[in-house]
């Protein structure tokens, strides 16, 4: 086990290093790409490209440049923003990523929650309830994130917005959990609840058909004719070998969504994310918190890449012993 | 998955009319702003854009239930049911037409992979793995910030910024692991077949094994992935242009559609949500259609949604 | 046994019926009928689709809820086709334990073996969790399994074939039950090892008291082992008997069939093995009467009638042939087998 988690972690090292090439050669060698200008934002002076083009010395070798670019971004930790008056990007993240991760956080207990218990109900199948509920999750896969939060805040917030059920619902934005709890947990309802309701829709309908596949296995028919009763058949049989699938998609789920997936739901609800700070970037054409985010965000999905196949090892011991690979 | 299909067709349908529905029902130009325009209802001529209730600003006609305006003005005066038709052109364009590119691009690099094997796959299906895990608006606003303000350069020819081929190219590249993934684990079971091992034993040359062995039996993957690429593609779009990082003005679809009534949401809701009514319907349809293709065609396939 | 106590199990008239696509009944198993005393050991042989397996099932109530069973499957005197799903779940693994085919996936992937074998004494017997895993152990060790205690910490897919249905009898036997039901315990495993399973079968249920339904399509397996026997041809007990007389007599063509197919390992030069032609019909392709008949050498006119199952040369040795039992001798001797056997 010891090896297996060195080698995976030897692996993410050298991924890193590649992410951070390939996320250099994006900006700054993609056709038609003038780094320069497009660092220094939107109408820069051309006093400002040419401290740019000093500082990142675009007028060197590619492998020079990005040496460079790393330095700035990891060793002196001053890659500056140009078009929000020079502000430092690695602070802009920091203050960020808080909010993210109480977005996600959040979503990911409602949805894993929500996921588990349709997914079970269906499974177990009443006539009616099941296609009721994978009903339910057809639409649920089928509205976008955007105009779910547009709809849920046209209810929370204008139409509503007086009825006593929605009135407790402040108006858009974040507050730190240290500031106030309540207000924390208030802002961020509405959002955990339209980041979730896709997710609870995939996760429904992935277990619910695992469960009704696994429900076929002999090892449940030997659990039936041992006498267990019918919860402990669920849990200790069906549910265990089936939850194995969620656990490979949650990991990737989470990390997208905490590496800047939740971008659209930190953008319509005014959260100011890590998802929400590169769009915003981008309006800006902001190219140096967008690299930042990126290579953050990649780091990010490596890291708990990695974390998701140890924890699996970890799950399952077939893959222990025989040093299978569940992502390929 | 009939009802799926019946959709499905009707929403084509629909948004292939569009310009039908613009010239001789609606009798106006969905693209051009109408700011003091004015119509009959009830006998009475009213202008388009009328004053808003605060005094600031203007709220369009609601719904008129008439040839003209049917569902009421946008925020400049023109045709929302029009225009929701003409963005669907544009939604169902891209998100078919991306998937088209990356089932090529997949399927190219699924079978090769599983073909060659060796390092060549190995790298390649790490680089895969990677873009599968990576947050695909992250990838979509980077590729987008390269290349959104000058367009993309291919020898004499440049996609200019403002074209659809731009947003189309950027989801078609994001999507491709969701493709090439499956096909290769497909490739290299059918590469390691017997039928194969017999096919390389008497002689055959590699093009021959990949196209005419492999081929044949890796589309059936390709074929059941179809239809939630080309969901997931319309649910980028959309995403996209919302963030106004998709389609450029004065393209729109259904996504910008969104995006431009949110203005409205709290005084004409319908301009924005009737769009967004159709994105579902569509993608309802798609799921439908996929769950069918793939009960016919594979049914212990499961589908590795992208989101 | 005394005479008024109900023999330990008494299935009467069992027929099991699925819904075909067009919405009609059909027939897996027909009317079969069996006693099993204490102790005893009754062997039910046939090819794989005969309906062994779905008989089996039935008894437990775990066929799927589509298929319908009729008849009577009376253990200790109680119909069990009546009893509710909780008060079988009483039975199921105290009184009544099974052993199935494939050790493989018929064990739980992610639990550990002493757990599997706990957990059935968590539920009956009520021990808690460091009494059960005690427990398991013992057992483990009692099936033979070295280093029990901590081969009882493994994962099913670290243990041999044989290693894994040794645990599968540990923990159907921890209850100790009155009743085992095997279904091809030995068919997934090596040849080596079928004869030490078969063994340790037969010596557990001897020191618990235990009466054994053993399913096997291997004669040879069943004739080491049941002291009755019930030979099942398409859903159909086709000959049933003390099983001394079922080998010594042989009533119907396709037990000949089934001995003939048997190795012998005595004489010189060995005698020519014998298949039986054809395949055995599935539910839906049945055909009317006799359902061996059109794989039957000795099939005439009568045999468009389904037979009865008659104690022609004894009452206890039944038999669904319309063969006259004075002709089957010659039957036999004319054409052991099927005609088509000879090429």
């Amino acid at each position: 086990m010891t090896r297996f988690i060195v080698g995976r972690l030897a692996w993410t090292l050298a991924v890193v290093v590649a992410i951070t090439i390939l996320t250099f050669l994006i900006f700054f060698a993609a056709p038609g790409v003038d780094p320069a200008h497009q660092l220094a934002g939107r109408g820069a002076t051309p006093a400002a490209v040419a401290t740019i083009k000093h500082d990142f010395g675009l007028d060197r070798s590619l492998p020079v440049r990005y040496a460079l670019m790393m330095k700035h971004l990891v060793i002196d930790r001053d890659l500056t923003s140009y078009s929000q008056g020079r502000v430092k990007v690695l602070p802009q993240l920091v203050d960020a990523a808080p909010v993210t991760f109480s977005l996600v956080l959040g979503a990911t207990l409602l949805w894993l929650v929500a996921g588990v218990l349709i997914g079970v109900l269906a499974a177990s199948g009443r006539r009616l309830l099941d296609p009721l509920l994978m009903g339910a999750g057809l639409i649920a896969i089928s509205i976008p994130t955007f105009l779910l939060g547009d709809l849920l805040n046209l209810i929370t917030q204008d139409r509503l917005h007086g009825f006593f059920l929605f009135s407790w619902i402040p108006p858009l934005g974040y507050v730190p959990f240290a500031q106030s709890p309540w207000g924390w947990f208030s802002h961020l309802v509405v959002p955990w609840i339209t980041l979730s309701v896709a997710y609870v829709g995939i996760y429904s309908r992935v277990l619910r058909s695992k469960l009704q596949e696994v429900s076929e296995a002999d090892f449940v028919r030997t659990a039936r004719a041992k006498g267990l009763s019918p919860r402990r058949i669920l849990v200790a049989h069906t549910l265990r070998n089936s939850l194995l699938t969620l656990v490979s998609i949650f990991g990737l789920d989470f990390a997208g969504l905490v590496a800047g997936g939740a971008l659209v739901t930190e953008v319509v609800f005014g959260l100011p994310g890590i998802g929400a700070l590169t769009f915003h970037a981008f309006q800006d054409l902001d190219l140096p918190v967008i690299m930042a985010t990126v290579i953050y965000g990649a780091i990010f999905v490596v890291l708990a890449n990695t974390a998701v196949d140890i924890l699996y090892a970890w799950l399952d011991p077939r893959t222990r012993s025989s040093g299978f690979d569940p992502a390929t | 998955m009939l009802a799926g299909l019946v959709v499905l067709a009707l929403v084509v349908a629909l948004s292939l009319a569009a310009p039908l529905y613009a010239h001789w029902i609606a009798h106006t130009d969905a693209f051009a702003p109408n700011p003091n325009g004015t119509i009959v209802v009830h006998g009475q001529r009213v202008s388009v854009l009328q004053p808003g209730a605060t005094g600031l600003g203007e709220t369009p006609i609601g719904p008129t239930w008439t040839s003209r305006y049917l569902l009421g003005a946008d925020g400049q005066g023109r045709d929302a049911f029009a225009r929701v038709l003409y963005g669907g052109r544009i939604s169902l364009t891209i998100g078919f037409l991306a998937a088209g590119i990356t089932c090529l691009i997949a399927l190219a690099l699924g079978l090769a992979m599983g073909f060659f094997r060796g390092w060549f796959d190995a790298i390649l299906a790490r680089v895969l793995d990677l873009v599968w895990a990576f947050p695909v608006y992250l990838l979509a606003i980077a590729l987008a910030s390269a290349t959104l303000a000058h367009g993309i350069p291919l020898g004499p020819l440049t996609i200019d910024s403002s074209s659809i081929l731009l947003p189309t190219l950027i989801i078609a590249l994001v999507s491709i692991p969701y493709v090439a993934r499956p096909v290769r684990a497909e490739a290299m079971a059918v590469r390691s077949s017997e039928f194969v091992e017999a096919a390389t034993a008497s002689g055959a040359s590699t093009w021959r094994l990949i196209v005419g062995e492999l081929l044949p039996n890796v589309l059936d993957v390709v074929l059941v992935l179809a239809p939630f690429i080309v969901a997931s593609n319309i649910i980028y779009e959309s995403t996209l242009s919302y963030l106004s990082i998709g389609v450029q003005p004065p393209q729109a679809s259904w996504g910008s559609l969104v995006s431009d009534g949110q203005d409205l949401l709290y005084t004409r809701p319908l301009v924005s949500i009737l769009p967004g009514v159709m994105i579902v319907l569509t993608l309802m349809a798609l799921y439908l259609v996929g769950d069918g293709v793939r009960d016919a065609l594979k049914p212990g396939q499961r589908e590795e949604l992208p989101r | 046994m005394s005479a008024t106590a109900p023999p330990l199990l008494e299935v009467e008239d069992l027929t099991i019926e699925v819904r075909g696509a067009d919405g009609t009944a059909l027939p897996i198993v027909r009317g079969v009928s069996f006693t099993v005393a204490d102790g005893e050991v009754l062997g039910i042989v046939g090819e794989s689709g005969s309906g062994k397996t779905m008989t089996l099932l039935a008894l437990l109530g775990l066929l799927p809820p589509r298929v319908r069973v009729r008849g009577a499957v009376r253990f200790r005197g109680r119909d069990l086709l009546t009893l509710s799903e909780p008060e079988l779940r009483k039975l199921r693994g105290a009184e009544i334990a099974v052993v199935f085919q494939d050790p493989m996936s018929s064990l739980n992937p992610v639990q550990r073996v002493g757990d599997q074998v706990a957990e059935q004494l968590r539920a009956h017997r009520g021990l808690d969790r460091g009494a059960a895993a005690t427990r398991a152990v013992e057992l483990l060790e009692r099936v033979g399994i070295p280093n029990a205690a901590s081969r009882a910490r493994s994962y099913p897919h670290e243990l041999s074939g044989g290693m894994r249905q040794r645990v599968m009898i540990a923990a159907a036997l921890s209850c100790e039950p009155a009743l085992l039901l095997a279904d091809e315990p030995t068919t997934a495993l090596d040849v080596t090892i079928q004869a030490e399973i078969l063994a340790l079968l037969r010596e557990l249920a001897d020191q618990l008291g235990a009466a054994v339904v053993l399913i096997s399509h291997d004669l040879g397996v069943i004739s080491e082992m049941a002291s009755q026997i019930a030979v099942m041809y398409a859903g159909d007990v086709v000959e049933q008997g003390a099983s001394a007389a079922v080998f010594a007599n042989p009533q119907h063509p396709y037990t000949w069939g089934l001995l003939g197919s048997i190795p012998l390992l005595e004489g010189w030069p060995p005698k020519p093995l014998h298949a039986i032609p054809g395949q055995p019909p599935t539910v839906a392709a049945r055909p009317s009467g006799c359902p061996f008949r059109i794989r039957c050498a000795h099939a005439f006119e009568a045999c468009t009638e389904r037979p009865e199952l008659l104690g022609r040369v004894a009452a206890d040795h039944r038999d669904r042939c319309h063969l006259e039992p004075a002709a089957k001798a010659a039957a036999r001797q004319a054409a052991p087998l099927d005609a088509g056997a000879a090429s």
